[in-house]
C-alpha cells in the first residue's frame, strides 16, 4: 500500500465532474447565479463606463489645447486687456526673438456648431515652427495653405473633415457668429487633417481677420518657443501688466482643475463596485453555506481542502468573467453616453473643450475586466475558505453554524468599531489628500458593515421579548428565523445596508449643494436686472448714465470684472461699488479686516482659491498689474461657486488705481418695482444695441434658475451614477434576500407538512423579508448621513475646496427605505411562491 | 476465524471531548483488527462512539493517544492533507442518507471518485455505466439522485464507495433508511462485491439482524469494543 503524498499528488486529477456538479448547481439556482451574474456586470459597466468617459474626456481635453497651443513652450499673456499687437513688434525687433507668434481664440458659431476660431498670423508662424496635432509633418503646411488662401477678405480656413461635416465646400460664404455679432465669411481653404477629432473643432483665420469678426484691437497671448536664455531676458524686458507664463504650468494647472471632478466620478463607479463585491461575497456565501452537505460529502470522498477552495473560486472565477465581458460590453455603450455628460460639464464649468467626441480607449476595457474578476475572487475568497473547512462526514448542523456565528457577533462588531475609528483617524487631518479621503470612507462603510449584524440581533432579540405571545405566531417565527440565521441574514442586511446609504449620502450631498448654491445666489445676485459686457469691455459710461438715470431704476451699482496674472496664477479680480462684504457671500471676515478691506489694505479669496493655494488670513497675494506689481494680504474669505480660475475681490478704489483704463464691467439695476423687471431688460436690450461691444441683460430671477440649470446639468451624470448604484443595489438586495429564503424551503415545505397553510408560511417569509428590508432601511440612515457627511465636509472640500451648508431633504431619506423595503416585498414574492407549489410529503421523505 | 493477519490494526485509540470543564471519554482504548475481504459489524447504541470511530479509522478525526495501521503503516502522524489524500485512494465510504451529489446524475456521481483517482473522465464515466449495468441500475445511469428510491441511491452509493477499489469500505448505519427487503439486497450486493474485490467493510449499526450478516461482530459499549459472537443477545 502506498501511503499518500506520492501518486494522488503526483497525478493531478481531473476536475471534470467537480465542476460539471458546480455548473449544474448554477443552472438549478437560475434566480441566484443571474442576478449575480447581473450584479457584477453592472458594477463592471459602471466602472468601464466611467472610465472610458473620463480618459475619453482627458485626452479630448489634452487634444483642445494641443490643437490651440501646439508645441510652445511660452506665452506672454496681459489678463483682461490682452496683448497690445506693439508688444510683438518689439519683442522681434527689439529681442529678435523670431520663434513667437501672436494669438487669438475665441469661441463661434458656424451652423449651429461651436467652433473655436483661431486668429494667426501666417508670416511668424512660419518662423515660430509650431506642431499641431492632426497636422502633417510639415508644421508650415497650414501656413502654406494660409498663403494661398487667406488675407483677403473674411476668409477662414478649416479641416476637409470639419468643412464637410458642415456642409461647406471651398469658396462658400456662410455667417459666423461671435460675442461681436454675426458676420458673413469665406470658406478660403481646407487642409487634410491627420486626426480629424484634433481639428474638427477649429476655424483658422489670419489674425488681423480674426480681430475684426471679434472687434478686438489686442491680442489674447504672444505664444513663444524658448530656450532658458532668451525666457530670462523676457522677463526682463517685460512692460508692466504682461505676464510670461509656461505653457506647462498653465496647463497642467487647468489639468488639475479638472482631475478633482475626475477622481469623483471614478470614486463613484467604484462604490457601485464594491456594492456589487458585497453582492458577490454574499451570493458565494450562500452557495457555500447550500451546499454544506454536499462539499462534506466532496471531503469525505478524499476532495482537500485546498480542491474545495479551488472549486469555489474558479466558479467565482468564471462567474466574474462572464459578467465581467458583458459589463464591460455594456460599459462600451452605457460610456458614450456618459462622455457627452462628462464633456459638457468640463465645458460649463473649465474648458472650453473644442473636442467632444467619444475617444476610444482599449485599456479602460481590460482594467473593467481585470477589475470585475479581481474583486469577484477577492470577494469570493472568504466563502472560499469557509467553503475549505468544510468537515467531512461529520456535517456539523445548521444551528451549531449559527451558534458560532452568533459568538462571533460582538468580536465582529468590535473589528467594525476599530475600522470606523481608523477611518475617522484618517479624515482627521483637514488638509489630507483625496484618496486618504476615500480610503477613510471606505474604512467606515466596511466598518459600519460589521456593526450591523450585532445591532439586527439586538433589535430582533428586543422586538421578540417586548413582543412576547402577543405576536402571531408567524410573525414570532419569522422573527426568530432572521434572528438565529443571522450569519446569513446579518450579511444580507449590511450587504443591503451599503447599498442603501450611497443613495442616501450621494443624494443628500448633491442636495446641499444645490441648496448651497440658491443660498448663494440670493446673497450675491442682488438687484432686479444686469447688464454686463460679454467680452472684456467695459460698460459704456455713457450706458451708465442711461440707466442711472431711467424712472424705473432705484439704484444703479457698477461691478468691475477682470482677468490678471498672479504669483498663484492666473485669477479673475473683482471690485464692487460699495461695501464688499454686502455683496459677497462671506465665510470669514473679522470687524477689523471688514474695514480694512473697505481702506484697500488687502483683498479678499475665494474659498476653493484659499484650498486650492492653501491660503490663510494674513498671507500675501501679488497681483500683476497695468502699473505694477500689487502685493496685498488676504483678509478674508467668501464662498464662491461660480467656476474658472481663482477668484479675488478688491475695494473699488484699489482696483481703479491699479488698472487705471479699467471701466465697470457690470452695472446692476435696482428697480422701484420688481415686477417691471421684463420691461426695463427688453428695454436696456435696445439700448445696448446701439453701443459697440457685445452686451448682455438679465433679470436676476432668470440667471438664477439658468444657474440652477447649469446646476442640474452639471450633475446630470451624478444622478445617472447614482441611479445605477441604486439599481446594483436592488439587484444585490432581491439575489441575497431570495437565496437566503430558497435556502429555507425545505424547512418552509416541513412547516407545511406539520400544518401551516400556504398563506401563513407566505405570510411569514413575506414579513422576514420586510424585517429584513426595515432593519437595512433603518440601518443605512446612519451610515448615509455620515456617508453624506464626509463627502460634503472632506471629499467635496478636498477636491473642490466647496464647503455646503448640511441640509436633510427628507425625500432622499423616504426613498432609500422605500428601496430597501420594495427590494424586501419583490425578494417575498418568489419564495413565497414556490412555498406554494411545494408538496410536504417530498419534504418529509427527504428529512 | 481466519488465522490471516489483519490487514487493518486499531491499536489502543482514546478520544476524548471536552464540554466546557468537563471531559467526556467517548473511546476508552479501543483495539480490533480487519481482514482483507471480511465484512465487520460494529455495534453500538447511539452516543456509543461508533461515528468517532469511523472518523478516527478513516482520518476524518486524529486521536489522542493510539494507532490505526494500514498494512503495518500508522496513519495518525499524517497531515491533514495526506489523510484526506490517503482516504481518497484507499477508502470508500457508503452512508445512511446515501449522501449522493444533487446535481450529478447516477453515473457521474461515480465516475467522480473514479476520476478523483486519476481516471480521465471519460474512462471514469465508462467505468461507472459499467458498474451501474452490474448492480442493474443500468436504466437510470443518466437519472439525477432525486429521481430515484431510497434503494436504489444506495445502490449507488456502494457503486460509488466501491469503484476505485479501495482498501476499506466504511458503511455508517447503511441501511437506517432502508425497508427489510432493500436492506437485505442491500447487504447482499455489499458483502458479494467486497468480497470480489479483497476489501474489508466495516458496518456500523445499532441493527442486529444487520450485525448478523456481517462474518464477525464487534460491540462497542462505554469506550471499549468487544468481539461477539453471532447468537449474542443485544
Amino acid at each position: 500500500m502506498t501511503l499518500p503524498g506520492s501518486e494522488a499528488r503526483a497525478r493531478p486529477s481531473g476536475w471534470h465532474f467537480l465542476h460539471l456538479s458546480a455548473w449544474r448547481y448554477a443552472r438549478l439556482h437560475p434566480w441566484q447565479t443571474w442576478l449575480s451574474f447581473l450584479g457584477i456586470a453592472l458594477g463592471v459597466m459602471m466602472v468601464v463606463a466611467v472610465d472610458l468617459a473620463n480618459s475619453s474626456a482627458r485626452r479630448a481635453f489634452a487634444l483642445s489645447i494641443d490643437a490651440i497651443n501646439g508645441n510652445i513652450t511660452h506665452q506672454i499673456v496681459g489678463g483682461s486687456a490682452g496683448v497690445p499687437d506693439a508688444v510683438f513688434t518689439s519683442l522681434r525687433r527689439e529681442l529678435g526673438v523670431r520663434r513667437s507668434a501672436p494669438s487669438l481664440t475665441a469661441t463661434v458659431r458656424i451652423a449651429n456648431q461651436e467652433l473655436t476660431l483661431v486668429g494667426l498670423d501666417l508670416i511668424s508662424e512660419a518662423s515660430l515652427q509650431r506642431r499641431r496635432p492632426g497636422f502633417t509633418a510639415d508644421p508650415r503646411e497650414l501656413t502654406g495653405l494660409g498663403y494661398a488662401a487667406l488675407g483677403a477678405g473674411s476668409s477662414v480656413l478649416m479641416s476637409a473633415s470639419a468643412a464637410e461635416s458642415m456642409n461647406i465646400g471651398i469658396g462658400e460664404r456662410f455667417p459666423l457668429r461671435s460675442d461681436a455679432g454675426v458676420t458673413e465669411v469665406e470658406l478660403a481653404a481646407t487642409f487634410p487633417s491627420t486626426e480629424s477629432v484634433a481639428t474638427e473643432g477649429l476655424v483658422f483665420a489670419d489674425i488681423a481677420v480674426a480681430q475684426s469678426l471679434l472687434r478686438r484691437d489686442t491680442v489674447d497671448s504672444i505664444d513663444l518657443i524658448l530656450d532658458a536664455e532668451a525666457t530670462a531676458r523676457i522677463r526682463q524686458w517685460l512692460p508692466a501688466g504682461l505676464t510670461l507664463v509656461e505653457t506647462s504650468t498653465r496647463n497642467a494647472s487647468l489639468e488639475q482643475m479638472t482631475s478633482a471632478f475626475h477622481v469623483n466620478l471614478l470614486a463613484m463607479s467604484l462604490l457601485a463596485l464594491l456594492v456589487a463585491g458585497l453582492l458577490i461575497y454574499n451570493t458565494v456565501s450562500l452557495s457555500v453555506l447550500q451546499r454544506q452537505e454536499t462539499l462534506g460529502v466532496l471531503r469525505s470522498l478524499g476532495v482537500t481542502r485546498g480542491g474545495l477552495i479551488r472549486l469555489v473560486l474558479t466558479e467565482a472565477a468564471v462567474l466574474g468573467l462572464g459578467a465581467s465581458i458583458a459589463g464591460v460590453l455594456a460599459g462600451l455603450v452605457l460610456g458614450q453616453a456618459l462622455v457627452q455628460l462628462v464633456t459638457r460639464t468640463i465645458d460649463d464649468l473649465y474648458f472650453d473643450l473644442t473636442v467632444t467626441r467619444f475617444l476610444f480607449a482599449p485599456l479602460s476595457l481590460l482594467k473593467g475586466l481585470g477589475l470585475g474578476v479581481v474583486l469577484t475572487l477577492l470577494a469570493a475568497a472568504l466563502p472560499a475558505w469557509e467553503a475549505g473547512r468544510s468537515q467531512p462526514v461529520t456535517l456539523r448542523q445548521r444551528a451549531v453554524r449559527d451558534r458560532d456565528w452568533r459568538r462571533r457577533l460582538p468580536a465582529l462588531a468590535l473589528g467594525g468599531l476599530a475600522l470606523l475609528a481608523a477611518g475617522y483617524g484618517l479624515l482627521h487631518p483637514t488638509d489630507g489628500s483625496l484618496v486618504g479621503g476615500f480610503v477613510a470612507l471606505n474604512l467606515i462603510i466596511f466598518g459600519f458593515c460589521l456593526i450591523v449584524p450585532l445591532v439586527m440581533y439586538i433589535l430582533l432579540h428586543g422586538l421578540l421579548r417586548v413582543g412576547g405571545l402577543r405576536l402571531k405566531q408567524t410573525m414570532r417565527l419569522a422573527l426568530r428565523n432572521v434572528q438565529t440565521g443571522i450569519g446569513r441574514t446579518g450579511l444580507a442586511v449590511a450587504a443591503l445596508t451599503v447599498a442603501v446609504s450611497v443613495t442616501i449620502g450621494v443624494g443628500i450631498m448633491v442636495g446641499s449643494f444645490r441648496d448651497t448654491v440658491i443660498l448663494w445666489l440670493d446673497q450675491t445676485l442682488t438687484g432686479d436686472v444686469q447688464v454686463s459686457r460679454l467680452d472684456d469691455g467695459a460698460v459704456a459710461p455713457e450706458l451708465s448714465a442711461l440707466i442711472a438715470a431711467l424712472p424705473e431704476t432705484q439704484r444703479a451699482s457698477a461691478s468691475y470684472l477682470l482677468r490678471a496674472e498672479s504669483d498663484r496664477g492666473a485669477v479673475r479680480v473683482m471690485a464692487m461699488e460699495g461695501r464688499l462684504a454686502d455683496t459677497l457671500y462671506i465665510k470669514e471676515l473679522s470687524e477689523a479686516n471688514r474695514a480694512r478691506v473697505e481702506k484697500g489694505e488687502g483683498l479678499l479669496v475665494a474659498e476653493p482659491f484659499a484650498w486650492q493655494e492653501q491660503l490663510a488670513i494674513g498671507m500675501p497675494v501679488t497681483l500683476t498689474t497695468p502699473t505694477g506689481a500689487l502685493t496685498l494680504p488676504v483678509l478674508g474669505i467668501f464662498y464662491d461657486y461660480s467656476t474658472g480660475p481663482g477668484a479675488l475681490a478688491l475695494s473699488q478704489d484699489v482696483l481703479t488705481r491699479y488698472w487705471p483704463r479699467t471701466a465697470p464691467s457690470r452695472i446692476t439695476v435696482q428697480l422701484v418695482d420688481t415686477e417691471q423687471s421684463a420691461a426695463v431688460a427688453q428695454r436696456l436690450r435696445r439700448e445696448v444695441a446701439q453701443y459697440p461691444g457685445s452686451y448682455g441683460v438679465a433679470v436676476n430671477a432668470n440667471i438664477r434658475s439658468i444657474t440652477l440649470d447649469i446646476f442640474d446639468r452639471t450633475f446630470a451624470i451624478t444622478h445617472v451614477l447614482r441611479l445605477l448604484a441604486i439599481l446594483v443595489a436592488f439587484v444585490g438586495v432581491l439575489s441575497a434576500l431570495i437565496a437566503l429564503q430558497l435556502e429555507r424551503m425545505r424547512e418552509y415545505a416541513m412547516l407545511r407538512a406539520t400544518g401551516m397553510t400556504v398563506r401563513e408560511v407566505a405570510t411569514m417569509i413575506g414579513v422576514q423579508t420586510l424585517v429584513m428590508g426595515l432593519g437595512a432601511g433603518l440601518c443605512a440612515l446612519p451610515l448615509g448621513l455620515m456617508m453624506s457627511d464626509i463627502l460634503i465636509e472632506v471629499i467635496n472640500r478636498r477636491s473642490f475646496g466647496w464647503s455646503m451648508q448640511h441640509s436633510i431633504p427628507l425625500a432622499v431619506l423616504a426613498e432609500a427605505l422605500m428601496l430597501a423595503l420594495g427590494a424586501a416585498l419583490l425578494a417575498g414574492i418568489y419564495p413565497a411562491r414556490r412555498v406554494a407549489g411545494v408538496r410536504p410529503a417530498e419534504a418529509l421523505r427527504r428529512e | 476465524m481466519s488465522s490471516e493477519p489483519y490487514f487493518i490494526q486499531v491499536d489502543n485509540l482514546v478520544r476524548c471531548y471536552r464540554q466546557g470543564e468537563l471531559q467526556q471519554s467517548v473511546l476508552d482504548g479501543v483495539s480490533f483488527g480487519l481482514r482483507r475481504g471480511e465484512t465487520v459489524a460494529l455495534l453500538g447504541r447511539s452516543g456509543s462512539g461508533k461515528s468517532t470511530l469511523l472518523n478516527l479509522i478513516s482520518g476524518i478525526d486524529t486521536t489522542d493517544t493510539g494507532r490505526v495501521l494500514f498494512d503495518g503503516q500508522d496513519l495518525t502522524g499524517l497531515s491533514e492533507q495526506e489523510r484526506t489524500l490517503f482516504r481518497r485512494r484507499h477508502i470508500g465510504f457508503i452512508y445512511q442518507f446515501f449522501n449522493l451529489i444533487p446535481s450529478l446524475t447516477a453515473a457521474e456521481n461515480i465516475a467522480l471518485v473514479a476520476e478523483l483517482n486519476g481516471a480521465s473522465a471519460s474512462a471514469a464515466l465508462s467505468r461507472a455505466q459499467d458498474a451501474l449495468h452490474d448492480i442493474g441500475l443500468g436504466s437510470k445511469i443518466a437519472r439525477y439522485p432525486a429521481e430515484l428510491s431510497g434503494g436504489e441511491q444506495q445502490r449507488v452509493a456502494i457503486m460509488r464507495a466501491l469503484i476505485h477499489e479501495p482498501a476499506l469500505v466504511l458503511a455508517d448505519e447503511p441501511t437506517g433508511n432502508l425497508d427489510a427487503a432493500s436492506g437485505k439486497q442491500m447487504l447482499d450486493i455489499l458483502a458479494g462485491l467486497a468480497s470480489r474485490s479483497h476489501c474489508a467493510v466495516l458496518i456500523v449499526t445499532h441493527s442486529l439482524t444487520v450485525a448478523r450478516a456481517a462474518q464477525r461482530i464487534l460491540t462497542l459499549e462505554q469506550g471499549r469494543i468487544e468481539e461477539r459472537s453471532g447468537d449474542f443477545a443485544w
